[in-house]
């Protein structure tokens, strides 16, 4: 399998990129830099309460060729992330968004029930919907169903980075799933983002990890450089690993005659 | 009254909103206004005039990933 | 049907049938009326792959990288039915039995099929059922497949497979749902393995106790299928193709798949029947996938046939490949191997046995009067008790049922 021509599709835009970055807890001046060492072509975006007095706007910081994915967080249920969709869609940044809905403040879970509800709403209005979502088969069978442009589970806990932590669950999905499968939520490291490429995701997103790192532009290069590694193990198909299970002593293939 | 962003603005009753965005100092390219639980097209704002007991609702994008 | 075809396998012809095969025949892949058009893209899905499949591409390191996937895709299964994996035999029955003693453990499943009519419509040049193949007809009233069933539930089986010859006329669905009832009485299990149908009439045939469908393909190559169904609804290639998907949307919980082995290009046909099982398995996750995975046997009138170029090994190796592709699913073993090819294939990757087996009609009753031929002839005549202790020998589980109908 080439390495060349390897792109990341979603809602029918290609992406060369497969790293994913959040841009929540960055100080505003970092983010371009980031953004550029990290050679991410997708940023995340909240919608919030806007500043009176024309502060600085975390869009000027942006480059223009980026694509941005304003997430629903914040919201609790699935009309609430509807409106938050509509609301970010007004802005004028196209038709992506990631569906994030939570009402459990403790661990930050997703509630996968309101998510198949909004996916579904905001495919039919013509949204590209990436939905975040707890590894479940059956609810990404129905987000497949619903619309949804790519299913997005979590590795761990939001701003856990513990790592993937339900990687059983994600090797389901990606073998099951013919929508990319982006792992969300819980990479704290490289490694982990590498090793969820080798498992076969097609993109990693990340935000914590890099933005609370001792030195943030560096630790964007390094994850940009793990996803990479991680992708071109994947495509590169691995090596013989000692088989596993002992063999039988006695062969199976004695009984054959003609 | 008109209720703004969770607080309330007392002297903003018969301006349009696109006075009082304006007035506030507000981008308009990076906003969006919902009124009364409704999307405000950009360009209504001009015509649109403030009542008493409106809802107005400014946002903007922040940094943000997950939960966040 | 030219001399090119390497495929070709002349065991299956004589002079009458290639006579029949100048004549002109109706349009194969056009439904008639009546027949239910189903919006689906799961048949050209299947014979896209399987045009592209080039089995001599792949080499003994495609098939080791398969054997060393927990998840095999459908690439890995091109490999292992590639000629590159027939050295690798070995390597791949021991991965194959380490898959269904995973999934299996030693349970192997038995039943064992009734043939309650041998009236057929159709001209399958290689079937001993074939309506121009001047065999003993028959067909079983209500009473004479209550018969045959008591004394095949008296052996200790609680599975059961009904066929019938492929004539909506001489068996039309309310006879066969008939017989479906009848078997409720006896059995835990029942499953069809007759003509195809329309959705309503499988949810009918549900309705009625039924609740797994076998339809063979016998070659997903149209263009050969055509020349081996010179007549009758069977010829319409699409409607078979389609069958199990109708079967499912039926409400049945279980559909079988099968190519004939022998008739065609025994590799793509063997592909083709696993990526057809596996395109259905995603897209009704729920549904319980089988395979069978039958050689051409000789019939009445014509003891010449024989399988070609599927020897034990490719038979082995198309297993394998369909073992390690779906673990999960349920592979059967017919009669028409025998004891020593069957014992083995169920201790490697087969999961279901069938027993004291006739394909014949009325032939576990003594006193049923109008008996009808045999469809091919079997190779393994032991009854169950005999295959029940066989398996017990190989240290493995006979199960009867394990089933809730619901």
């Amino acid at each position: 399998m080439s390495t060349t021509n390897d792109k990341l599709i979603l809602g029918g835009h290609e992406f060369t990129s497969r790293f994913i970055l959040g841009s929540g807890k960055f100080s505003l001046d970092l983010v371009k830099a980031c953004i550029e060492k990290a050679d991410a072509q997708i940023i995340t975006l909240a919608l919030r309460r806007a500043n009176e007095g024309g502060l600085a706007n975390i869009l000027d910081y942006i480059p223009d060729n980026v694509t941005l994915l304003p997430n629903t967080s914040g919201a609790r249920n699935a009309d609430e992330a509807v409106r938050i969709a509509r609301l970010s869609r007004e802005l004028g940044c196209g038709d992506f968004v990631k569906v994030e809905i939570m009402h459990d403040s403790k661990y930050l879970l997703p509630d996968n029930y309101e998510t198949i509800r909004a996916t579904e709403i905001l495919a039919k209005e013509g949204f590209i919907v990436m939905p975040y979502m707890y590894p479940d088969l059956n609810v990404a069978r129905e987000l497949v169903n619903a619309g949804a442009a790519s299913i997005m589970p979590l590795g761990a806990p939001i701003g856990s980075n513990k790592g993937i932590c339900t990687k059983e669950f994600i090797q389901i999905l990606i073998d099951e799933i013919d929508l990319p499968i982006i792992v969300d939520a819980g990479i704290g490291r490289p490694s982990q983002a590498c090793e969820a490429m080798e498992m076969g995701a097609s993109a990693v997103m990340a935000n914590t990890a890099v933005a609370t790192a001792g030195d943030v532009e560096v630790m964007a290069e390094a994850f940009k450089k793990a996803i990479e590694a991680g992708r071109s193990a994947y495509l590169a198909g691995f090596g013989r690993t000692l088989s596993k299970g002992a063999s039988a002593s006695s062969p199976l293939t004695g009984f054959l005659h003609d | 009254m008109v209720r703004i962003n969770g607080k309330d603005a007392p002297d903003v009753v018969s301006l349009s909103v696109l006075e009082y965005l304006k007035q506030s100092s507000y981008k308009l390219q990076h906003v969006v206004v919902e009124l009364n639980e409704e999307i405000l097209p950009k360009e209504a704002y001009g015509k649109t005039i403030l009542n008493d007991g409106d809802v107005l609702e400014i946002l903007s994008f922040m940094g943000g990933g997950s939960g966040a | 049907m030219t001399a090119k075809d390497e495929h070709f396998n002349d065991s299956i012809v004589n002079e009458v049938i290639l006579e029949d095969m100048k004549k002109n025949r109706i349009d194969h892949m056009k439904y008639l009326p009546g027949m239910e058009v189903l919006e689906s893209d799961v048949m050209d899905q299947v014979i896209a792959a399987m045009d592209a499949y080039d089995y001599d591409q792949y080499t003994q390191a495609d098939v080791r990288a398969a054997l060393a996937h927990d998840n095999r895709t459908p690439e890995d299964f091109k490999a292992l039915l590639s000629p590159a994996a027939l050295p690798l035999l070995e390597e791949i029955a021991q991965a194959a039995q380490l898959e269904t003693r995973k999934h299996f453990g030693n349970s192997v499943y038995m039943f064992t099929p009734i043939y309650i009519s041998n009236y057929c419509e159709n001209y399958c040049i290689y079937c001993g059922f074939n309506c121009h193949n001047k065999i003993n007809r028959a067909r079983l009233n209500a009473d004479e497949i209550d018969r045959e069933m008591e004394a095949i539930a008296q052996t200790g089986l609680q599975e059961i497979l009904i066929l019938t010859g492929e004539s909506r006329s001489m068996s039309d669905v309310e006879y066969i749902g008939e017989a479906c009832k009848i078997a409720r009485k006896y059995f835990k299990v029942i499953g069809l393995e007759v003509y195809p149908m329309n959705s309503d009439e499988y949810a009918y045939l549900h309705e009625c106790g039924a609740d797994y469908v076998t339809v063979f393909q016998e070659s997903y190559n149209s263009d050969k299928y055509e020349t081996l169904h010179l007549a009758g609804h069977k010829r319409i290639f699409p409607y078979r193709v389609n069958a199990q998907e109708r079967a499912l949307k039926g409400g049945m919980r279980g559909v079988g798949f099968a190519a004939l082995l022998g008739l065609d290009d025994f590799r793509k046909d063997a592909f083709a029947t696993g990526y057809h099982a596996y395109l259905l398995q995603k897209k009704y996750p729920h549904a319980e996938i089988a395979f069978s995975c039958p050689r051409l046997r000789p019939i009445i009138n014509n003891d010449r046939i024989n399988p070609k170029d599927v020897h034990e090994r490719q038979l082995l190796q198309v297993v394998c490949a369909y073992r390690l592709f779906m673990p999960f699913a349920s592979i059967t073993v017919s009669t028409r191997e025998n004891a020593r090819v069957r014992d083995n294939l169920v201790s490697i990757a087969a999961t279901k046995i069938s027993a004291g087996v006739s394909t014949g009609i009325g032939s576990h009753v003594d006193d049923i009067e109008d008996k009808g031929d045999d469809q091919f002839e079997i190779s393994d005549g032991r009854s169950v008790d005999e295959v029940y202790n066989a398996l017990l020998e190989h240290d493995l589980q006979p199960v009867m049922s394990d089933y809730i109908y619901v």
